[in-house]
């Protein structure tokens, strides 16, 4: 039984690393929608909203945001620092917004349709 | 359009340098029938290029355009090497054994080489947008 519960938390750790992958461009986008945040900001904000199912390291963040700016679906004004130097404020472009939106529509949207909602909340059958 | 990076700018620098005194202990090797001089000269720049590119590189932004990058280097690279190798023959700074055929040479053989990295870039950046691979986007 033990190893019964071994070998299903490996398969569903597996497929959650592989889930989690493609998510932190959601989340960073999704905190940058509410308002603009400054990079320890967004890692509170994926973290906790995730339930730190998604955590990140400033760096990666740093990276990525840097990748993004380029991409013109990021951009950021420059604010006070607490006591430090100046920090950026990062915020989506009107580009960002709409990939965002497009995003959302296309494949988070479809999980609020009723049917498919019931179905993810229910428990299921073994029909086996 | 054709952007030079902070690195690029620096590897440019030291590469004119390094060309320069490579020229100038060629020329003095093969004058002299050096045949040590003129291998430990051109392993020492040989050597030296790859460090100064491998580091500078190594710590390029390669956020944007990175399809192109490698590209960059190698262009800048054939345009000091070949700027400076014509302009020393031209000034006279050369070994009497070194020909003009040579440098011509030379600059014909590199340029099909350095044409189809460029075309090998061309077809990489079909699965790129702005010079950053498709799948590396939203990773």
């Amino acid at each position: 039984m033990k190893n019964n519960e071994t070998y299903k938390q490996q398969l569903l750790k597996s497929w959650e690393d592989t889930y989690k992958k493609g998510q932190l461009t959601f989340w960073l986008f999704l905190s940058l929608k509410e308002n603009p945040k400054y990079v320890n900001e967004i890692k509170d904000f994926i973290e906790t909203k995730s339930n730190n199912t998604i955590t990140c390291e400033g760096q990666s963040l740093y990276r990525t945001l840097r990748k993004y700016h380029d991409l013109e679906m990021v951009d950021f004004n420059t604010g006070k620092g607490n006591k430090g130097p100046e920090r950026k404020y990062y915020y989506l472009t009107t580009l960002g917004h709409d990939i965002l939106n497009e995003f959302i529509e296309r494949n988070i949207k479809l999980f609020f349709n009723e049917n498919l909602t019931d179905l993810i909340l229910s428990k299921g059958d073994n029909n086996v | 359009m054709f952007k030079l990076s902070r690195n690029l700018k620096i590897f440019s620098v030291l590469f004119i340098l390094y060309t320069i005194g490579f020229r100038y202990f060629l020329s003095l090797s093969i004058t002299n029938h050096n045949h040590v001089m003129l291998w430990a000269t051109a392993i020492i720049y040989g050597v030296t290029i790859f460090i100064t590119a491998f580091v500078l590189g190594k710590s390029e932004d390669i956020n944007i355009g990175v399809i192109y990058l490698g590209f960059k280097y190698h262009l800048m690279t054939y345009v000091i090497f070949n700027v400076i190798a014509l302009l020393l023959h031209s000034l006279g700074f050369v070994s009497q054994y070194e020909d003009f055929s040579h440098f011509l040479l030379l600059l014909v053989a590199w340029g099909i080489g350095l044409l189809i990295h460029f075309l090998f870039s061309q077809l990489s950046s079909k699965n790129a947008i702005k010079g950053v691979p498709k799948e590396d986007i939203f990773e």
